[in-house]
């Protein structure tokens, strides 16, 4: 893996008004969706990006393809910005696709899967015998016989084959990154194993970059290389996968780890690690976002939202708790870093 | 009548795995072929539509001409089959010189709002925001008025005339197309392959040719058919008050009209143009039913 930056995101911040409010004057309620966030993805990784419902991560992803554009905050692809100025948007397209989670719905029920597929090369001016030619070669990747599926409709595949389907798209235009907005959630636990080692697969024959979202754990941590946990459209940690795994420094990461469940009877959960809903994007709490569910906030939390504190080697956590200094009862003393001990389960 | 069709709707999705398939229309025609009830009334539309363009080959008589001694004659006349008018006009040859006016007043202004409604209903639901707006309010606006008084309304404004008649039959059928094509394309707008399409990099005029059209055009034509009979109807109602067609002309709504003094003296033949009018109206919403059947691709 080369640590050459693919894709960076800086400051990107998008909110929505809330429809169905009379606004006689008054400035409709805004909610920030994704807020303030930054990371860079890197060559031919795998970036896990997980969170609750609602967490902005679907926002990302469709801020990332283009599909949306920010208010605010910059998205720069190989060097280069993306949007005014920058990356003519059809040639971004061609180098950024993006699979959903509904695979049924993704997927034009007028059009058979061949169809489907050469869509996007004859957009970007392939001829229709080369399309479809790519299609069929595309097919075959994926693990579809092109003679017996090429002429069929979404309708008469399964989910896993749909999704295959759905792969086939994105991967035609030989794109640099593929955004995989929880592409095996809806699928069963069996073609969800043969969907994700197909993802693996493609990976390395088409040398294309993962931004891998998805609320499953143990997917992620099996998908990922570096992992993004996201709460309330803001990062509240970023590092390396297994050192994520190993030392959450979260407490919210901690929790998302201690709900995962357990294959062992003697390891249940006694209590849920986390209780009550993520609070109102409109009107969220001051300080650190996630101080109304957490166990060790403390008066410093609410003050003002905790940056991202770097804990070395490229793990960082939006935590008072190791930020050195921080006013915080557990922080570690300044020039120390220090995971401290989250109560994490394993 | 759609009961007895049910063991071959039963039978019909046996997905076939072939290698090389018939396109989605070659699809759409098998399934009609299997649909008895449409078949049967398509093929009388056909024969009927058929028989009224060929009225002037086939038809008897001079549809203007009366013989004042014939009049009101009983069906079953020698050389009369379905009797003559109180002017003495062949019933048979009037029904079809008729048949061809009130087809015209029922398909055309049907095809006009189809073209104009639907249009605009695409944009508006793709488009969305303000323009969508505007529109819906628009349409609303029309649709807060039963659509016989407004036509009659219109018609009345613009008075009694054939062009008239279509003319307010197209702006009484508009909103409704217009709001069927928009819901339609609102609710295919918003689905995934849509947005996949713009991710891949397609301009908005490819992603409504490939991805809104086919999948919006199926429900709007076939609530347009089913819309035919109704056209054919209100049509009817203004020739009858006297807003459509202009008397000596044929046509089935006026027919009635003229033909209910005779109604206590001869109701067999001045209930015949109403026939008429139910048969077709009744033969286009069965087309219709079928039609949505033979096109929801998951049948």
């Amino acid at each position: 893996m080369t640590s050459e930056t693919l894709l960076s995101v800086r400051s990107l911040t998008k909110s929505f008004s809330l429809k169905g409010f009379s606004s006689f004057g008054r400035p409709r309620p805004r909610f920030r969706a994704v807020d303030d966030v930054s990371f860079d993805l890197l060559k031919g990784e795998t970036l896990g990006v997980v969170g609750e419902s609602g967490c902005g991560k679907s926002t990302l992803s469709r801020l990332i393809v283009s599909l949306m554009q920010p208010d605010d905050g910059a998205i720069v692809f190989e060097g280069q910005k993306v949007g005014h100025g920058g990356w003519p948007l059809k040639e971004y397209r061609r180098q950024v696709q993006i699979v959903f989670q509904d695979s049924y719905s993704s997927l034009n029920p007028r059009l058979t899967v061949a169809e489907s597929i050469a869509f996007a090369p004859r957009i970007h001016g392939a001829s229709k015998s080369a399309s479809m030619s790519a299609a069929r070669d595309l097919l075959d990747r994926v693990g579809l016989g092109p003679d017996q599926f090429a002429g069929r409709y979404p309708h008469e595949l399964s989910g896993g084959q749909r999704q295959r389907i759905n792969i086939a798209r994105a991967l035609v235009l030989r794109p640099k990154l593929i955004v995989l907005d929880e592409p095996v959630s809806a699928l069963d636990k069996s073609v969800e194993a043969q969907v994700l080692n197909l993802l693996k697969d493609l990976k390395s024959d088409f040398d294309v970059t993962y931004l891998f979202i998805s609320h499953d754990l143990n997917v992620v941590q099996y998908m990922a290389d570096r992992l993004l946990v996201m709460y309330l459209g803001a990062i509240s940690e970023f590092g390396p996968v297994q050192s994520v795994y190993a030392t959450p420094a979260h407490p919210y990461t901690a929790a998302l780890f201690a709900s995962r469940p357990s294959l062992s009877p003697e390891k249940r959960h006694v209590a849920p690690p986390l209780t009550g809903d993520p609070p109102s994007l409109i009107n969220p709490p001051s300080g650190c976002r996630f101080r109304s569910r957490c166990a060790t906030a403390e008066p410093v939390c609410a003050e003002s939202h905790p940056p991202l504190f770097p804990l070395g080697d490229g793990h960082a956590a939006s935590c008072f708790m190791v930020g050195p200094g921080s006013g915080h009862s557990r922080a570690p003393a300044i020039g120390t870093t220090t995971v401290p001990d989250t109560g994490a389960r394993h | 009548m759609s009961l007895f069709a049910a063991p071959d709707t039963l039978t019909a999705p046996q997905v076939t795995l072939d290698t090389v398939r018939p396109g989605y229309w070659v699809g759409v025609w098998h399934r009609l072929l299997r649909d008895r009830v449409t078949l049967i009334t398509a093929s009388f539309l056909l024969i009927m539509l058929a028989a009224i363009l060929a009225a002037p080959l086939i038809a008897p008589y001079n549809p203007y001409q009366g013989n004042i001694l014939r009049r009101l004659a009983p069906i079953g006349s020698p050389g009369y089959w379905l009797g003559t008018d109180e002017l003495g006009r062949d019933m048979l040859t009037r029904l079809l010189y008729g048949g061809r006016m009130s087809c015209l007043l029922g398909i055309m202004p049907v095809a006009l709002a189809l073209l104009i409604g639907g249009t605009v209903g695409i944009i508006a639901g793709f488009v969305g925001g303000w323009v969508n707006m505007m529109v819906m309010r628009i349409t609303d606006v029309f649709y807060a008025f039963p659509s016989v008084l407004l036509a009659v309304a219109i018609s009345g404004a613009l008075g009694p005339g054939i062009s008239n008649a279509i003319l307010s039959l197209t702006l009484v059928f508009i909103p409704s197309i217009v709001r069927v094509a928009e819901s339609a394309t609102v609710s295919v707008r918003n689905l995934d392959y849509v947005e996949a399409a713009r991710a891949s990099g397609a301009g908005s005029m490819t992603i409504v040719g490939v991805h809104v059209l086919p999948n919006v055009l199926g429900p709007v034509i076939i609530y347009a058919t089913s819309l035919t009979g109704v056209s054919m109807i209100i049509a009817a109602g203004l020739s009858f008050l006297g807003l459509g067609t202009r008397p000596p002309e044929a046509e089935w709504g006026l027919m009635l009209n003229t033909l209910r003094m005779s109604i206590y003296s001869m109701p067999e033949i001045a209930i015949l143009p109403g026939i008429c009018i139910f048969i077709t109206s009744v033969c286009f919403n069965l087309v219709s039913d079928g039609l949505r059947r033979a096109m929801d691709i998951r049948g």
